[in-house]
């Protein structure tokens, strides 16, 4: 009772959340506004204005070689890419990490080391080793989103119900059995979690794969930017990136409601 | 019957070998070419358009950079032969990395300046510096300035070079260091009093914001250039000695083509700059085209090959701990007027 007294009261009607939602983004708007209007600092903060139609205008204006829809092409390939080495990589990892007390000596610790390694801190090492095309950069966002996939497999695979262990048992199922059918089921929406943030992740990281030498893509917007002091390209690549991290985030959600439904359901 | 089959393969073998070498042979060398998004950058881009590289027998592939660090890490990772870099960029490559020095691209000192604000002292004071007549300021006025600019660049150069020349040392005045397009932001905004500029900012800020330029490096006497610097890779490989020859030989040509017609070049410079995402006025692209000239054939015959770079920025980088003194003399070892000479450009 007191439940439903709480979800009610934060959940609000469906109408409130879409006009709180409005009343946010208008007072953000406002604020941008004011800044950009006032004293010295507006000659190089454009308003919103400004942006927001320069954005819309990218899509038929090139910047640089490429109109907005091949900038987001590009930065979606390189992070697509980079994304799948991750997901290669790091779910098998955080399983045999999980389900293996060998497999956690030998990754666990190296894992621990690179684990907290900044993305940015690994273009150097990037360049030196695939040099300034696009390996370096499937190689930045592959080590970004590496590191969340990973350690949401091995705690998903890690803390499944024994209770469904001790089932999957006594009705005779075998480890391998048990893994299939019991351990990677159990543990698949946390590791769907993990994919999820990792692919905020690799799309924010495309920006620092993009410093690397780049012609095009989002990233290359805002640092083109800053090396010409434009803040407009900046603020326009920004929304770029703001606006498809959007729309991804929001594309994952569902797939999350179709591919987890029985677990939402449950809760 | 095996023998025969035998002998039949090794010929069909030799056949494909031969096949498959005439064919390489008559496929122009690839050079891979790094160039910068600004003034240096585009004659090489009309050497590809006009197809000027296959027709002298090689064949351009060229990658943009907007600095010339990631184009000697390029360089190092083997995707690249050879960029067109600055100076600053140049002396890590020739003690760093064992790259040569090849060619000069064209005079890269103007636009390299200090550019203050109008109201200070310093900017009415002028000619009180004999050996520098051309520069504005004298110590009373300086000392105590706040300068705003990229510590180690040719920017501070610059500013060091100013101080020494009104009797101060870096230490009488506030050298702010910040990264260059921070650093005009910054002054833009009121901070600091002096700007340690290069072309990209120091032209507007004259022209359009009524900025006072103190002092640029030509002001000076001293010279940057911009230059070809090719991987030591490269330079040993036959072929590609080859087709770096031919590439400098159009490169000296279209620099004449761009000396003789402003109005192309402004064109062509204002194009790349679009192209790369950026914007220049036209009156500060005609400025800028102005003010550096390219190297033609004569001027590079004329010139004493490396004499600049070698003169003013071997000492400072020394200074300024960005190279060790034992590497001077690799420095001067790597500035290489071979490819000069292959291309008849030099005697």
């Amino acid at each position: 009772m007191k439940n439903d007294l709480l979800k009610k009261r934060f959940r609000g009607s469906h109408l409130e959340v879409v006009i709180f939602s409005i009343i946010s983004v208008a007072i953000f708007l406002c604020i941008w506004w004011a800044i950009s209007t006032g004293g010295r600092i507006g000659r190089f903060f454009p308003n919103p204005a400004i942006v927001i139609e320069r954005f819309f205008q990218s899509f038929v204006v090139p910047i640089g070689r490429n109109t907005m829809w091949g900038h987001i092409f590009f930065s979606l390939q390189r992070v697509v890419i980079g994304y799948l080495l991750a997901v290669a990589i790091g779910i098998p990892l955080g399983l045999i990490m999980a389900c293996s007390r060998l497999g956690k000596a030998i990754f666990m610790p190296l894992f621990s080391i690179v684990r907290p390694i900044p993305g940015l801190a690994w273009i150097p090492l990037a360049i030196l080793w695939f040099g300034v095309g696009e390996n370096s950069k499937y190689f930045l966002i592959c080590m970004t989103a590496l590191v969340g996939i990973t350690i949401q497999t091995f705690y998903g695979a890690l803390y499944v119900d024994p209770v469904l262990l001790g089932a999957g048992r006594m009705l005779g199922a075998n480890r391998v059995q048990l893994f299939v059918n019991v351990v990677i089921p159990s543990a698949f929406p946390q590791i769907f979690a993990g994919l999820q943030g990792s692919f905020a992740n690799a799309w924010c990281a495309v920006i620092a794969a993009e410093m690397i030498r780049s012609d095009e893509g989002t990233g290359w917007i805002i640092f083109n930017g800053m090396n010409s002091t434009n803040t407009q390209q900046i603020l326009v690549g920004m929304v770029a990136i703001g606006m498809v991290g959007y729309v991804i985030a929001e594309l994952l959600k569902v797939l999350e409601r179709k591919l987890c439904a029985w677990k939402i359901q449950g809760q | 019957m095996k023998r025969i089959t035998a002998a039949a393969l090794s010929l069909v073998f030799v056949f494909v070998a031969c096949c498959a070498d005439v064919r390489a042979g008559d496929e122009p060398v690839l050079l891979k070419v790094g160039i910068l998004d600004g003034w240096t950058g585009f004659p090489t881009k009309y050497v590809v358009d006009q197809g000027l590289d296959r027709a002298n027998g090689f064949r351009i592939e060229y990658m943009v950079f907007s600095s010339g660090a990631p184009a000697n890490e390029a360089m190092v990772a083997g995707e690249l032969d050879c960029a067109i870099i600055g100076g600053g960029a140049t002396i890590p490559a020739l003690a760093n990395l064992n790259a040569k020095m090849i060619y000069e691209t064209n005079n890269d000192t103007a636009g390299l300046s200090l550019i203050a604000r109008p109201e200070l002292d310093c900017t009415k004071v002028s000619g009180e510096v004999a050996e520098f007549p051309k520069i504005l300021g004298n110590a009373e006025t300086v000392r105590n300035l706040n300068i705003l600019g990229p510590n180690g660049t040719l920017q501070y150069f610059c500013a060091l070079k100013y101080t020494e020349a009104l009797g101060l040392t870096t230490e009488d005045v506030n050298f702010i260091s910040m990264d260059a397009n921070q650093a005009y932001q910054a002054f833009m905004l009121g901070e600091g009093d002096v700007f340690a500029a290069t072309n990209n900012h120091s032209f507007t800020l004259v022209q359009d914001e009524g900025m006072v330029m103190l002092a640029d490096l030509d002001s000076l006497d001293c010279a940057a250039t911009a230059q070809v610097v090719c991987s030591d890779r490269a330079f040993n490989d036959p072929a590609k000695f080859k087709a770096l020859t031919a590439y400098i030989k159009v490169l000296a040509q279209v620099a004449d083509v761009m000396n003789n017609d402003l109005d192309l070049a402004t064109k062509s410079y204002m194009d790349w700059i679009s192209l790369n995402g950026g914007s220049r006025p036209e009156s500060v692209a005609r400025s800028i085209m102005a003010t550096k000239p390219y190297y033609g054939p004569k001027e590079t015959a004329e010139r004493e090959f490396g004499k600049d770079l070698l003169d003013n920025f071997v000492e400072f980088f020394i200074m300024t701990e960005q190279i060790e003194p034992e590497q001077r003399d690799q420095i001067a070892a790597n500035v290489r007027d071979d490819v000069l000479k292959a291309a008849g450009l030099k005697k």
